[in-house]
């Protein structure tokens, strides 16, 4: 297993607060889709943040690609453009009045030349979705394609790594969709995707590994099935069970199914199972 | 003023060089201020009206509704010009005395605030033609070019940004506000009002760090480097420009020789 991103030992507290990180260490592997969970106030952010050395940690490091991150000028530079984070508002990311400015500024400050910056923005905008709005103003953007800016602007720069903090917030059900299907897309085209989502049915279909963390210290991390077939950590983390999993439990504990070796994580796996079952009766 | 925003990028004649339209309101802004007649303001006023409302397609309504708001503010300045202390007042059109001294209009001081009025009117409509059909974008683009300040340039473009975002917050919470009877008596709107102005300060501190930490995530060097848009000069605008401002100009002349 390779990891691309690695927090040891991570302690770190805000000037005059308490420890938002209490010595948490996680490793992300390398071309995954990795899911954090956990409550507001656990730390998800504040790690993300890490993450592309936006924070430096009290104590503890971060390795990315096994090297440890260093803090000046130009290391900070090479981390950034590899690992890009996508915010929770995107009215606070967008500086710019022009989506096509907006998406240029990252490719412009890792200093391209202008043909290749445009090709890089061109290539965004389109991966996004969001060609037709270029010339728009970014004020009169409804949130879902202000959304799709601030992930163009990331995907510009090209990064191996994406963190999205809370994607799927405020989108309405077809547009969370979407956004979850563009975050597959991304995956399969190699680059390493971690999101947080408090969704648990989006984190159980789509996660290859979960990390569960609670008040700045990891719980548990594994596959969905592991995570999600441990009441203590649900209990601890205050999340529920998806409804997919349930079903299934139900299904299997009053023997209308019997046990799979795979387990449905999505609607569609769901009913084809259901559909397989009822043939064989 | 956000429909004169929106108006920008709507209009009609958005995709024109934003240099030819700057250079367009700039000449003519020139000519009108420095015009000694009362013909050429009142021409730029018709013209720069009828390129923002056929040209640029911007709705005749609204744009009178925009040109009502600088006349009262021009009636009013114009008024203090027109009344002056005057010596004689025999000579008056008409004149009160005050204590001793004498107020009164003359035909000279008439004459002069009609061309003052005019001017003022006059310019006000360039400036309306630019803002309505150049979106601020492109005139920080050109600014830019013109090697102007970047630090200026940048402040202007991230007060823009953020003005949309400040409006619209300050907006949420007067609704949350009122929909709490936060402003049902004048008391009550003294002290909602203080809430949400005190509210706004903080909540732009707050976004301020975090586009801050949003750009240093994005490799920022300390500088907004962005990429311009590209327009194409066209010889027909500027053979258009050069023809209106020349007869401008040359009416000009044409009536200083003839007054």
């Amino acid at each position: 297993m390779e990891y691309i991103l690695e927090a040891k030992d991570i302690i770190f507290n805000y000037a005059g607060d308490v420890a938002a990180l209490k010595g948490i260490s996680v490793k992300i592997e390398k071309g995954k889709k990795t899911v954090f969970l956990g409550e507001n106030g656990a730390g998800k952010s504040t790690l993300f943040l890490h993450f592309n050395g936006i924070l430096k940690p009290n104590k503890g490091k971060i390795l990315f690609k096994n090297q440890e991150v260093k803090y000046d000028k130009k290391s900070l530079t090479e981390l950034r453009k590899c690992v890009g984070i996508v915010f929770q508002d995107p009215d606070t990311q967008l500086f710019s009045a022009s989506v096509s400015q907006e998406v240029s500024f990252g490719p412009m400050n890792l200093g391209f030349p202008r043909e290749k910056i445009e090709q890089y923005v061109n290539y965004a905008l389109e991966a996004a979705g969001i060609s037709d709005l270029q010339d728009k103003p970014t004020h009169f953007l409804s949130y879902g394609q202000k959304k799709r800016v601030t992930i163009a602007s990331i995907i510009a720069m090209e990064p191996e790594v994406i963190i999205f903090d809370e994607p799927t917030n405020y989108l309405d059900p077809k547009h969370k969709i979407q956004i979850m299907d563009f975050l597959t897309e991304l995956n399969k085209n190699g680059v390493t995707v971690i999101l947080s989502t408090h969704d648990v049915d989006i984190a159980y279909a789509w996660a290859d590994n979960i990390i569960v963390i609670k008040d700045g210290m990891l719980l548990k991390e594994g596959n969905p099935e592991e995570i999600f077939r441990d009441p203590e950590v649900l209990e601890c983390a205050n999340l529920t069970s998806p409804v997919i999993l349930d079903i299934y439990n139900e299904l299997t504990r009053n023997n209308y199914i019997n046990k799979q070796s795979f387990i449905p994580r999505t609607k569609t796996e769901l009913f084809e199972l259901l559909n397989a079952n009822v043939k064989t009766h | 003023m956000i429909y004169i925003d929106k108006c920008a990028y709507t209009n009609r004649l958005t995709n024109i060089h934003p240099l030819e339209k700057l250079m367009f309101v700039a000449l003519t802004m020139i000519i009108c201020l420095t015009s000694s007649s009362i013909i050429i303001p009142v021409l730029i006023v018709l013209m720069m009206s009828f390129i923002t409302i056929f040209k640029a397609g911007i709705p005749y309504k609204f744009y009178l509704k925009l040109m009502l708001i600088p006349l009262s503010f021009l009636f009013l300045g114009v008024i203090s010009v027109t009344m002056n202390i005057i010596d004689n007042p025999d000579k008056a059109l008409w004149s009160i005395n005050m204590l001793g001294v004498h107020f009164g209009v003359t035909h000279q001081s008439i004459v002069y605030s009609a061309k003052l009025f005019l001017r003022s009117f006059g310019s006000v409509s360039c400036l309306y033609f630019l803002s309505l059909t150049t979106p601020l974008v492109d005139i920080i683009s050109v600014l830019r070019k013109l090697k102007f300040p970047e630090i200026f340039l940048e402040l202007v473009s991230l007060i823009y940004r953020l003005i949309f975002i400040l409006v619209r917050i300050a907006g949420r919470i007067h609704t949350s506000q009122s929909s709490r009877l936060g402003y049902s008596t004048l008391k009550n709107q003294y002290r909602s009002l203080g809430h949400l102005i005190s509210r706004l300060f903080i909540l732009s501190y707050k976004k301020v760090n975090d586009l801050f930490v949003s750009l240093e995530s994005r490799c920022y060097t300390g500088q907004l480097n962005v990429i311009e848009k590209q327009y194409k000069f066209s010889y027909r605008c500027i053979s258009f420009i050069i023809l209106i401002e020349a007869s401008l100009i040359f009416l000009e002349l044409l009536s200083r020789k003839i007054i």
